[in-house]
């Protein structure tokens, strides 16, 4: 084919068309899937409640369909964080990739859940003064920014933050550390933060 | 905090990052700091009865320093770009280096890095202090300018030159970098580290000299070698021992004006220091030996440098934004020319308080007053001309306030 100006633009238009991100589809697609693994996990609580809860029913069920369910029941919650936390980032995800919308949702979701479980409120209750370094990374992800301190009793502080400007709507959380360990939790004001939304 | 830089200096320097950084992307990351102070000095120098007074002072920007931290996984990089304001140069790289990690514990390092030993830290943001412990006054470069009124060109050069090998013979432990291979293996409690570079002190951008004997000019190519080790205790108590050696093929001295030749050298250095944090106390005592060797000084005579220095110091937190830091160090060489005994000899006390106090965890202000007490003894056979300066003794006082931002 040769270049010239009506084959340019041809050509333009079908790129256009089969790499932009169907964003509405893809937020759509994304609020439902939540939807139905929220639903999924209140069933499953419910259901595991009350396998709990009646002697009756507790002799009917063996122990190994308890751990089934317990288990079921994690990976329903953690893949509803990250859903949550994908939800974050808007929902960009372009259905024309070379991977297929299913493996890019995958990746966009283990990213953004890495990156932004902090901004989740449970996130944060396992981070107490005395908690390791790491458990504070497992728990709310790398931090954006961290600074040797200046400070003579503090070795380290980690900032979880949206934004470093002073905007009321950021989320703005601060760990810092003594010997390894946390000395000090400020935690983001997700009320505060979600009255503003 | 700063009360880590004590054992954890050996460690950071060794191969890993410092954690601290802004996130650019999954493997990039930046970090640094801007150093500013105001400095007054002054000075009173008295040689065979002859008293001079000297005064100066300082202000502005002293560093800026950006690193760029790359991190691919296994491989990891930093590029340390900084502006210091006596430096020749605008901008330099003062670190480049790339580690590989060959297990949890083992990286390999390449390129530019800083040395492994030292209490001290080579940058503002980990010292007690505005001064370092060690080093020439700070009148130095005023006496020299003194002395270079009239002076042919590029003696001014020459002389900081020679001040610098000088310096390097005296205080044979401070901020360092050498470019070579590094391996450290480190553990939470231990470490260990053995690097090859293209020298020491006095050589750099090559490893071993010419094999050749030519007869003519020295080579100027040498090589330097370091071996540390560090344990921290349970109890706070932490010790480092760490070795360097160098050893190079000779340089001109004065070049700018005929030159003196120097012929092979040799460079020993025995480092080593202990820290006891307990509370908000901080105590650091260190020890360290050079032993520095010149031979055939313009062609004749033999230069043999043996250097002690010392410090101790005690940092106190009183409060989570301000503490208080004393230090006393010590410098005790002699130079010995051709087997005659003592033919320099120098002694040196630098008494240190200073005061920190953290507006926030990233802006700081130090204030110093230091004292400096010296005499300078050289026979007659002294070489360099330095039989000039016999029976010479230096007081002087440094007041300093310093303003240090990081992020």
């Amino acid at each position: 084919m040769r270049i010239t100006l009506p084959n340019a633009c041809a050509v333009a238009l079908v790129a256009t068309v089969l790499f932009t991100p169907i964003n509405a589809t893809a937020a759509d697609a994304t609020a439902d899937r939540m939807a139905q693994l929220e639903a999924r996990l209140i069933a499953m609580e419910a259901r595991l409640a009350a396998a709990e809860a009646g002697p009756q029913a507790a002799s009917n069920v063996s122990e190994a369909r308890m751990v089934e369910l317990e288990t079921r029941l994690a990976e329903a919650e953690q893949e509803t964080k990250q859903v949550k936390a994908l939800a974050a980032t808007g929902g960009n995800i372009p259905t024309s990739s070379i991977l297929g919308k299913g493996a890019t949702f995958d990746i966009m979701a283990n990213s953004a859940w890495r990156n932004l479980r902090w901004t989740q409120a449970e996130q944060w209750e396992a981070v107490r003064p005395g908690v390791s370094m790491a458990a504070v990374v497992e728990a709310l992800g790398h931090p954006p920014r961290s600074v040797d301190s200046l400070k003579p009793r503090v070795d380290e502080v980690f900032y979880y933050e949206t934004s470093i400007r002073d905007d009321g709507n950021a989320l703005r959380g601060k760990v810092s550390f003594r010997n390894g360990k946390v000395l000090t939790v400020q935690k983001p004001n997700f009320k505060a933060n979600k009255a503003a939304q | 905090m700063k009360n880590k830089i004590a054992i954890a200096s050996a460690f950071l320097a060794a191969a890993s990052f410092s954690t601290a950084e802004i996130v650019i992307n999954e493997f990039l990351s930046v970090e640094g700091f801007v150093d500013m102070s105001y400095s007054n000095y002054d000075g009173e120098l008295d040689s065979n009865g002859t008293d001079t007074d000297e005064s100066g002072n300082d202000f502005g920007i002293d560093q800026v320093e950006i690193s760029w931290l790359f991190n691919f996984d296994l491989v990891t990089a930093q590029i340390d770009l900084q502006y210091e304001e006596n430096s020749a140069d605008d901008v330099e790289v003062e670190q480049a280096f790339v580690n590989y990690r060959l297990s949890e514990t083992s990286v390999i390092t390449a390129g530019r890095f800083a040395s492994m030993l030292g209490f001290e830290a080579f940058e503002p943001t980990g010292l007690y202090q505005y001064s370092t412990a060690y080093g020439l006054p700070a009148a130095t470069g005023d006496f020299t300018d003194g002395i270079l009124d009239g002076a042919p060109a590029g003696f001014s050069d020459d002389i900081d030159d020679l001040l610098g090998r000088l310096s390097s013979a005296l205080f044979p432990v401070g901020p360092r970098y050498n470019q070579g291979v590094k391996y450290t293996y480190e553990t939470d409690s231990s470490f260990y580290g053995l690097s090859i570079l293209d020298g020491v002190s006095e050589y750099s951008n090559g490893l071993g000299g010419d094999s050749e004997t030519d007869g003519t000019a020295p080579d100027g190519g040498g090589y330097g070698a370091e071996l540390a080790a560090a344990f921290n205790f349970d109890n706070g108590i932490s010790y480092f021992a760490g070795l360097a050696y160098e050893n190079g093929d000779g340089f001109t001295l004065f070049e700018n004006i005929g030159g003196i030749e120097i012929g092979d050298t040799e460079q020993w250095i025995f480092n080593t220091y202990v820290t006891y944090e307990t509370g908000a106390w901080l105590f650091a005592a260190e020890f360290n030996y050079g032993n520095t060797e010149w031979n055939d000084v313009g062609g004749t005579d033999d230069l043999e440098i043996d250097s002690t220095t010392a410090l101790i110091m005690a940092n106190y937190a009183y409060s989570d934004q301000a503490s208080v830091t004393g230090r006393i160090s010590y410098l005790s060489a002699e130079g010995d020319v051709s087997g005659n005994n003592n033919d320099l000899e120098s002694e040196a006390f630098k008494y240190t308080l200073a005061h920190n106090y953290a507006f926030t965890d990233n802006l700081l202000l130090v204030t110093e007053i230091s004292y400096t007490e010296s005499e300078f003894d050289a026979d007659n056979g002294a070489p360099l001309g330095l039989a000039a300066a016999d029976n010479t003794d230096y007081e002087e006082v440094l007041l300093a306030v310093e303003l240090l931002f990081t992020f």
